[in-house]
């Protein structure tokens, strides 16, 4: 059973565990259901607390930073020994500073980390990994292929990203991030994916699979 | 005092962080205090800060809910018809244990249940246990009986969790998938090898299911190749009928099968799937033991079910323009039973072509031929005249979508040819329009005229409902009519579907259907037999095609996001039928039957609510107007239930199913096989565990 970081931003139900703190002898219920109730009205006084749940990006953000942590690219991947991991984002970009703030003096195997945003398929070239967003999903094939020979982990999160050669692709369920690791996809680019990353994922393997139904 | 790793110091006890140590510090001066030192923290409840969130292990992050921006790319569907999609995540949350309770979510669905084992399933009116107006489809291969026309939904039986999507289509769906597809499409998809990798056990128990498990196993066979196999078997235990006896419609089947997806090139892929069952389901039937001792007697009747099929489609690209997929299926099924029993053997083969032709046509054309043949053994009661018969379908379609003005405009134009044994050459064309003026909004209209082709029932069937005892007995009788013409419809369907927001989106069709050709039963000259003795009379009333009339209505359904947590799903429906006899026909309790036969009103609304703790409560309650030609009043069904995922793996539920009333009938029709039981409150508890 997984210990759970108490969150102790929301509103719903959460705010109950205050009311457990009182004594259990105590034969006095009444101020108790005051104490739910004006707890309670605290949710709707404040709306807002709600937005307390994480955005989804910057917790996909956080996944990537995360991702880097647990790959391993061949030593061709980079130009020297300080070279930094090159994070870039293709076209649309949906994390706002979330990224950046995530990496922020943070280091990999004592290599930096840098973001770039280009729209350019060449540049792509000199990136590690490679993220793009559901929007750009037209053109999810092209960038696909375009990376084919090249040791970046492409990250994606539309629909059959992985099946169509991606390596890794995000997905929701139940309000949760998920994610899948195409492994023969990773295997062609060279990159050793841990096993702890693995075990998480949901593996999924290279499909003949061509236009979608 | 020692303080322990990782705890402050708090006034004499430790505590695990300061936010704790200040919450102690307030209840201990006296709680009424309590709700105004909430109202003081509220605003310290930190926000969490991307930084804060790279600190957290990925099992963290992979806990942690969000607010969903990406909205998982349900680009709104783009077809021009009145189509509801049954997801995965539906099937989960409405703790429905069968295909056919699934359907109730689908606006305009007719469906009511008849016994524990059987129903009446429709769309758009015209609902009976053996309607004919409805094309199923399980991964392409199509499960409706040519016998009847209708289809066997007690060998239906899905694992559920394998289930990708079901897709409804009410209306005319002929061009593309064929004959009788008159009504609607349900077209059932379940997921590839490479979705269920590993193992998944479930099984569970009630009160009315009495036990029911299932196991699956998936996994490579190499790089490019999956496979899985799954067992599954239930037993449902039976229902009373309106006196309180039993209504002997105990269920079980024993079902297992297996699927590989594979590619043999980068261009070529393939799947091959197979299953295989054995069941048995059992139902009080009127039947007639002999003619001397005349009487329609009401046995307990049971009826074995096994059959297999195997299905392999081979996909090829030629280009990112061009795919063309070759699939053949064959399917073999028995049905045993004291009045009919039904033996039939199936062999389909079809080629699809679809290609994208210039920058604006997107065409799509097939060929297809199916060969069934069956061997029937009746009674008194029921019989077909030829015992066997074989039979040869023909077809061929093309379908166009043209981009008259891209991503705004398309008009979609086809029409498929046929050519059956009964019925010879039958042409069914459609027309679409799509529109898009906004982004998120999309008006379409389309005409289509389709056709239900004769099947052997209205050709061959001898059916006896009545008996009138007597030195010589006489019975009445229904007769096929070997000149028996196919039924016809022309529909006008529209519809307007929007996403308002990220939150709520809306679907709405409307629909004018005219019918022609309809089946009535006319009454003809009485004749004497002798075979078998004793000698008898009989009063014929043949099948014929002397009624028509128009049906139309609107379906409305939403998809309401009402907070990250809660969902709801309202629907609504509402349908009139308008029958008319033709000036020669002397059916005249037709037209009532067929107008009483479906509520006109129906109304649905699902919610699910995600708990904390990994819980999640599920609540489904659908409205059902009267069916005034049968005596039924309206009712209201509620399912609800609590589902609890303690691991990332295993999941426990309790369901309890048609809360509101002890008993109710749903649907009692003279032309049913067995007598109607009422449908009765239930409770079942499931566990899954994947591996």
């Amino acid at each position: 059973m997984r210990r759970r970081d108490r969150a102790p931003a929301e509103c719903t139900g959460r705010n109950l565990i205050l009311v457990r703190l009182v004594p259990a002898n105590s034969r006095r219920s009444c101020p108790l259901l005051v104490m739910a109730i004006c707890v309670t009205a605290t949710c709707f006084l404040f709306p807002s607390a709600q937005a307390n749940l994480p955005n989804e990006y910057q917790v996909k953000a956080a996944f990537l930073y995360n991702f880097a942590k647990f790959v391993e690219w061949p030593p061709e991947a980079f130009q020297s020994e300080k070279a930094p991991v090159t994070f870039c984002v293709f076209g649309h970009d949906p994390f706002g500073s979330a990224l950046d703030e995530v990496i922020r003096g943070k280091t990999i195997n004592s290599r930096e980390l840098l973001v770039r945003r280009t729209n350019e398929l060449p540049d792509l070239k000199a990136c590690h990994l490679v993220f793009v967003s559901g929007r750009e999903n037209q053109r999810q094939s092209e960038i696909i292929n375009s990376l084919k020979g090249s040791s970046a982990l492409v990250v994606g999160e539309s629909e059959d990203f992985a099946e169509r050669g991606g390596g890794i692709q995000f997905f929701l369920e139940e309000n949760k991030i998920r994610f899948s690791v195409n492994v023969d996809a990773v295997q062609r680019a060279g990159l050793k994916v841990s096993s702890k990353l693995l075990s998480l994922a949901r593996i999924v393997r290279d499909e003949g699979h061509p236009k979608g139904d | 005092m020692r303080i322990r790793q990782g705890f402050i110091p708090c006034a004499g006890r430790p505590a695990r962080r300061s936010l704790d140590c200040e919450i102690r510090g307030i209840v201990k001066r006296g709680y009424l205090s309590l709700p105004v030192a909430v109202l003081l923290t509220i605003p310290a409840w930190p926000q969490q800060k991307p930084a804060d969130l790279a600190e957290k292990s990925i099992e963290d992050l992979m806990n942690m809910e969000v607010t969903s921006v990406s909205k998982k790319e349900q680009k709104m569907s783009r077809a021009a018809s009145a189509i509801f999609v049954i997801t995965q995540d539906d099937i989960r949350h409405s703790g429905a244990t069968n295909i056919p309770d699934l359907l109730r979510m689908v606006p305009r669905m007719d469906v009511a249940q008849i016994s524990a084992n059987t129903w009446a399933i429709s769309a758009r009116g015209f609902n009976e246990q053996f309607s004919d107006k409805l094309l199923v489809l399980i991964d392409g291969r199509t499960v409706y009986s040519p016998l009847n026309s209708g289809v066997n939904w007690d060998t239906q039986d899905i694992l559920l969790e394998d289930i990708e999507r079901i897709e409804v289509i009410r209306g005319p769906g002929a061009t593309v998938w064929g004959a009788n597809a008159v009504n609607g499409v349900i077209n059932i998809t379940t997921k590839k090898a490479a979705d269920t990798h590993g193992g998944l056990v479930t099984g569970g128990g009630g009160t009315h299911e009495q036990g029911f498990g299932g196991i699956r196993y998936g996994g490579s066979i190499n790089s490019h190749t999956g496979y899985r196999i799954f067992g599954k078997y239930f037993d449902r235990s039976h229902y009373l009928d309106g006196v309180g006896q039993s209504g002997e419609d105990r269920w079980d089947m024993l079902h297992g099968g297996f699927r590989m997806d594979g590619a043999f090139s980068p261009n070529d892929s393939f799947t091959v799937q197979g299953d295989l069952y054995r069941g048995s389901r059992g139902e009080v039937a009127p039947t007639i033991g002999s003619l001397a001792s005349p009487a329609l007697q009401t046995v307990d009747a049971r009826m074995d079910l096994n059959g297999g099929n195997i299905l392999s489609r081979w996909t090829r690209t030629f280009s990112s323009h061009s795919e063309a997929s070759l699939q053949v299926y064959f399917d073999r099924f028995s049905r045993q039973e004291i009045t009919v029993s039904e033996r039939r053997d199936t062999v389909d083969m079809e080629l699809q072509h679809h290609i994208g032709w210039g920058s604006r046509n997107d065409l799509v054309w097939g060929l297809g031929y199916r060969y069934t043949t069956d061997g029937t053994r009746g009674s008194l009661r029921v019989s077909f005249n030829p015992e066997s018969r074989a039979l040869n379908l023909f077809s061929s379609f093309v379908q166009d979508e043209i981009a008259l003005q891209p991503d705004r405009f398309y008009l979609t134009a086809g029409a498929r040819l046929e050519h059956k044994d009964y019925s010879g050459f039958e042409l069914e064309p459609s027309v679409r329009l799509a529109w898009t003026p906004y982004k998120r909004h999309m008006v379409w209209a389309s005409f289509s005229r389709a056709h239900r082709t004769p099947a052997r029932d209205d050709t061959a069937l001898r059916f006896t409902f009545a008996v009138i005892p007597g030195g010589t007995p006489t019975l009445l009788s229904l007769l096929g009519n070997p000149d028996f013409k196919s039924e016809d419809l022309n529909a006008l369907d529209a519809g307007y579907r929007t996403e308002i927001s990220n939150r709520l989106s809306l679907d709405i069709a409307v629909f004018y259907n005219r019918y022609g050709s309809l089946r009535t039963e006319e009454p003809a000259a009485p004749f004497l037999e002798s075979n078998p003795p004793p000698p008898h009379l009989v009063i014929p009333f043949i099948f014929d095609n002397k009624m028509h009339g128009e049906t139309h209505g609107i379906e409305l359904a939403t998809h309401w996001k009402v907070t990250d947590r809660w969902t709801l799903n309202p629907g609504y429906s509402f349908l009139a039928v308008h029958m008319h006899l033709d000036a020669t026909s002397r059916d005249f309790t037709k037209p009532a039957d067929r107008e009483g036969s479906v509520p006109s009103h129906q109304a649905q609304l699902r919610s699910h609510l995600q708990l904390p703790h990994n819980l999640a409560w599920d609540a489904s309650a659908y409205f059902v107007d009267r069916l005034p030609n049968q005596n039924l009043p309206s009712y209201t069904r509620l399912d609800t239930g609590i589902t609890w995922q303690p691991a990332e793996r295993v999941s426990l539920s309790v369901f309890g199913q048609n809360l509101l009333k002890d008993h109710h009938f749903e649907f009692n029709d003279l032309e049913q096989s067995g007598l109607s039981s009422q449908i009765k409150r239930s409770v079942y508890a499931k566990f899954a565990w994947q591996f």
